[in-house]
């Protein structure tokens, strides 16, 4: 058996790593026009000229000086992990900055290939650039990509094949400026017998490291060093009259610009081109306010609109099931209710949650691609440091609309813990594709449009006020520093990947379990045991919240995923279709309201507990508990 | 040589950054994302409230947002 070699992509945030991974891999990263939307490193095989590669795509990252948990993700993985080759994606169009990055990676000392991405971009700017005099600069190969139109990458295949099976080079020493130079010499004759496995990088690697940020490097290994270490970083920054960092940030910038300046040239400056002159209504504070709000209204009419279209297809197909059994229930009640039990767990997968999940998913993917995501965080900045958060917070949220569970990790973008914490205990707020195909079924159903408006706006000032009164507790929000990426014309045929994989995972996860959940409902139901937890639950149900006891169960089992709750609600109430449920538009509304907040699903609470620990995971249950609680008792109130 | 914070330094024209005085996570953040001291920037028009919008011209850049908090800490030179 051949050795299975590892490809690791690094890039600087929204350099198009993962969008590459997407061509290259069969499996879908999630990719965006947005700084730093993979914050999990994403795991693929390759096949080329038929053998397999392990593709890694790494959180981006403007330096290897940590500054969030992304970044460190991707720090520990180049020091720690056996990578054959790293392939740096340099976006063309802002080659001096992603420079930077590229001699960092330049030091590690590991066979580099480099992908010129967005080319077509470059030229769009007027930018020229030869390849091949980097490739004679760094002494690595050079290769021209647009990712997103599936354009060069052959090539990159190619000459990544070649180099890690023919043997390849790795970058070549690009030294500082005479004076650190000397000190970085000087450090890493003293290292250079200490660098072992599992350490990865060359010694001069962990020098400049050593020099730049000692925290970055592993413990003991600095311990032994702190003495000399602390010495040189002294001298540094009596020479250069700042730390250590900035000096050899400087050093690495100087590289990287003149480079640029050997490899580029404009050719045309062009004056203002549509996309500038688009961004000036975009980000101006008073028609970008009203854009953004035109485009959310726009966005959630076409769901509903195309929701309703989908299910009112599938729903006579759906219907023409159930006279096929219903013979069963009087000869056989236990296979009449588990065939029951599936046909209500299929029918609404298909029938509900599919109508609306799919258009939520693929105008949430062109939508992304756009790089509008970064605007509307722009223009939310201000809004959100009212309620102790920062424009950051805004593109989880955004994914929150997707799902709680990949808008928990996004929170990772955010560098200050305390931010950090608050965006993710925000999250279970917003409605998911499965809340907001409860709200669209339910509530616009029973109280037409104006009912999910409602249930949209309550979000909304439900979030401002929970973030609000936790800021009391967790003091102010730090400051926010966002890239505005260029404009980009969305491909819709990476869109529509995107939506097939998303509708994959929801057809071979979500709706086995959705099946199975409604057939354990029904056998409960048949044994007796619902009644048994309604009983413990009714009380509060029924005093507090004014809705039947009979929703008890499905409100606990509903925890496990939240689409259940339309499918239990109808089995437990004995309703045969969701349009002809014994309840009032008043209990609906609190129903509903309840059901959106109560309680982050299983999923989500999981994820939190690893990401934050169990003291927030738990936190967030009493959190979402109690407001949901005191919403639904508000709605109850006021409708 | 006049010197400013970024919040109230003038829009549309060249701004030398002279200082970035924060403290040095943000510090480290700013350098990293590409704002240099000695680097040119263009500052956006921008509203009284939200972030400030800045164009690196040295770099070629695309534009970043900036916190106004942190944009009073950073000290330019029209």
């Amino acid at each position: 058996m051949k050795k299975a070699f590892t490809i690791a992509l690094v890039g600087q945030p929204n350099s198009g790593k993962s969008t590459l991974f997407n061509v290259l891999a069969d499996r879908k990263a999630m990719a965006s026009n947005f700084s730093g939307t993979s914050v999990e490193v994403s795991r693929s095989d390759m096949v080329a000229r038929g053998r397999v590669f392990h593709l890694v795509d790494l959180p981006g990252i403007y330096s290897l000086n940590p500054g969030d948990e992304a970044e460190n993700v991707t720090l520990r993985f180049l020091m720690e992990q056996p990578v054959d080759l790293i392939v740096n994606v340099v976006d063309a169009s802002l080659l001096s900055r992603s420079l930077e990055l590229t001699v960092e990676l330049a030091e590690l000392g590991i066979p580099m290939v480099i992908a010129l991405n967005m080319w077509d971009e470059a030229d769009r700017k007027g930018l020229r650039i030869y390849p091949e005099k980097l490739e004679e600069r760094l002494g690595i190969k050079v290769r021209p990509t647009s990712a997103l139109y599936g354009k060069g990458v052959t090539r990159l295949v190619e000459t990544s094949y070649r180099c890690l099976v023919g043997g390849c080079e790795s970058p070549k020493r690009l030294p500082y400026t005479s004076h650190m130079e000397e000190l970085v010499m000087e450090l890493e004759k003293r290292i250079q017998t200490q660098i072992a496995p599992p350490m990865r990088g060359t010694s001069r690697f962990y020098a400049i490291k050593l020099l730049e940020n000692p925290e970055s490097c592993p413990q003991p290994f600095v311990k032994a060093l702190v003495e000399l270490v602390e010495e040189l970083r002294g001298r540094i920054q009596e020479s250069h009259h700042v730390e250590a960092f900035e000096a050899v940030a400087y050093e690495r910038h100087h590289l990287a610009m003149k480079m640029t300046e050997e490899i580029s040239h404009f050719v045309d400056r062009r004056s203002r081109s549509l996309r500038d002159r688009l961004d000036r209504y975009l980000l101006h504070p008073v028609s970008g306010q009203f854009f953004m709000l035109l485009y959310m209204v726009l966005f959630f009419a076409a769901i509903f609109q195309i929701g309703g279209l989908l299910s009112g297809w599938l729903e006579p197909l759906l219907d023409r099931i159930p006279p096929l059994y219903t013979g069963l229930r009087e000869t056989f009640p236990f296979w009449w209710h588990t065939l029951n039990g599936a046909y209500l767990g299929l029918a609404g997968a298909l029938g509900i949650v599919l109508p609306y999940f799919l258009p939520l998913s693929f105008l949430t993917a062109l939508f992304m691609d756009t790089g509008y995501l970064a605007r509307m965080a722009f223009l939310m900045d201000g809004v959100m440091h009212r309620i102790g958060l920062h424009g950051k917070s805004v593109a989880p949220f955004i994914m929150g609309l997707g799902c709680s569970v990949p808008a928990v990790y996004a929170t990772r973008i955010i560098e200050n813990r305390r931010d950090r914490t608050l965006t993710a205990l925000l999250i279970p707020f917003i409605p998911c594709s499965a809340r907001t195909a409860v709200i669209f079924a339910l509530a616009a159903a029973y109280a037409g449009p104006f009912g999910a408006v409602f249930v949209y706006l309550l979000v909304a000032v439900v979030i401002g006020f929970t973030g609000k009164l936790l800021t009391l507790f967790m003091g102010k929000p730090t400051g926010l520093v966002l890239e505005i990426p260029d404009l980009r014309i969305p491909s819709p045929a990476v869109s529509l990947r995107k939506t097939w994989t998303m509708l994959r995972e929801f057809i071979f996860v979500a709706v086995p379990f959705l099946i199975a959940g409604s057939m354990v409902m029904s056998w409960l139901e048949m044994a007796g045991i619902d009644s048994v937890v309604n009983s413990f639950t009714g009380p509060f149900l029924k005093s507090v919240l004014g809705l039947p006891a009979a929703l008890g169960a499905v409100l606990i089992f509903a925890f496990f995923r939240k689409e259940l709750v339309l499918i239990m609600a109808a089995a437990a109430l004995g309703a045969g279709a969701l349009t002809n449920l014994p309840m009032t538009q008043e209990q609906i509304m609190v129903f509903v309201v309840f059901v959106t907040f109560y309680f982050p699903c299983f999923s989500t609470f999981v994820v939190m507990w690893k990401e934050f620990g169990a003291r927030i995971a738990w936190a967030s249950a009493g959190i979402s508990l109690l407001v949901a609680t005191i919403a639904a008792v508000a709605v109850r109130l006021l409708w | 040589m006049l010197q400013i914070d970024l919040l109230h330094a003038p829009d549309n024209q060249e701004l030398r950054v002279v200082d970035i005085m924060t403290g040095p996570c943000p510090r480290r953040r700013l350098i990293s994302m590409g704002i240099h001291p000695g680097d040119l920037l263009i500052k956006y028009k921008s509203a009284h409230w939200g972030p400030v919008l800045v164009r690196n011209v040295t770099q070629n850049a695309t534009r970043i947002a900036i916190g106004r908090g942190l944009a009073q800490k950073i000290i330019v030179s029209p």
